[in-house]
């Protein structure tokens, strides 16, 4: 059965900008979808999104794994992701839009994690506060 | 830590990646149906067993109607293999996509570069059309 949050309902997690951790966080998104009830489509958006947002901020940041917080709000017909990390600022709304390869040569991965994220969300907003690179994926579910 | 809605029969946390099979009584083609998800604990395997695969074929056919779940890392390892067939003559040919499978393969491009069909059968005569299907 599924049912709409009634009311807000907010889940965190605290992990670190490993690949390794990276299950941790699907198997979250999918405790926090079976207690509010969530489309098998919107868990798919969720953690497609985060998984590439995570292992991006692994990608792009030097030395010791960063502890990266998460925040899942959801509200009826609203989902909202935050997710923070204390690394170099690193805006991935700014980041352009891969060309879309002609064949197989011309394909390249890079850039198509933030492609992803901004396919299956409905919004990404990003901020830098205090050293901190929050950045908030939008749902509608 | 109860689960009693899940959409796979395993909970992702307890992935080891997807479970691997082929089928290889044409020497020049082989059938992968993978099961599980393709991300960072799951791809890993499809792409050891892809490489294996072009290494020693050159039609390949990845049957995707047991995956629940595809990420940009699992896109790596299929259109690397499908180069390297690419590059030996060869061909990689995707089938039966889920829904949100079917949408990453399109939103990223992959379905503008592989043929991907619904049916595994169609898959095989796409990959190289004398073959059949023998499993």
């Amino acid at each position: 059965m599924t049912e709409k949050p009634a009311r807000p309902a907010d889940f965190t997690l605290s992990v670190r900008a490993t690949d390794q951790d990276v299950p941790r966080v699907h198997a979250w998104v999918q405790q926090a979808a079976d207690t509010i009830g969530l489309d098998s489509s919107v868990v798919f958006a969720l953690q497609l999104c985060l998984e590439e947002a995570v292992s991006n901020i692994a990608r792009h940041s030097e030395g010791p794994a960063l502890p990266v917080n998460l925040c899942l709000h959801a509200a009826p017909g609203r989902l909202t992701l935050r997710v923070e990390d204390p690394g170099r600022p690193f805006d991935p709304t700014q980041i352009p839009a891969p060309p879309a390869p002609r064949t197989l040569e011309e394909a390249e991965i890079g850039g198509l994690g933030i492609h992803l994220i901004r396919q299956f969300s409905s919004g990404q907003a990003y901020e830098r506060v205090d050293g901190v690179n929050r950045l908030a994926l939008y749902f509608d579910a | 830590m109860g689960r009693g809605r899940g959409w796979g029969a395993e909970p992702p946390q307890e992935s080891k990646g997807p479970n691997l099979s082929e089928d290889t009584k044409d020497p020049e083609i082989t059938i992968l149906r993978p099961q599980g998800r393709l991300d960072l604990a799951g791809a890993p395997s499809l792409d050891t067993l892809l490489s294996k695969a072009a290494a020693t074929h050159r039609f390949c056919v990845v049957d995707l109607s047991q995956i629940a779940f595809l990420a940009s890392v699992g896109i790596r390892a299929l259109l690397h293999a499908a180069r390297d067939l690419n590059a030996k003559g060869g061909r990689l040919v995707l089938s039966g996509p889920t829904r949100e499978v079917a949408k990453v393969l399109a939103v990223s491009g992959v379905a503008a570069l592989l043929p991907i069909v619904p049916d595994l059968a169609e898959a095989i005569r796409l990959a190289k059309p004398d073959a059949r299907e023998t499993g």
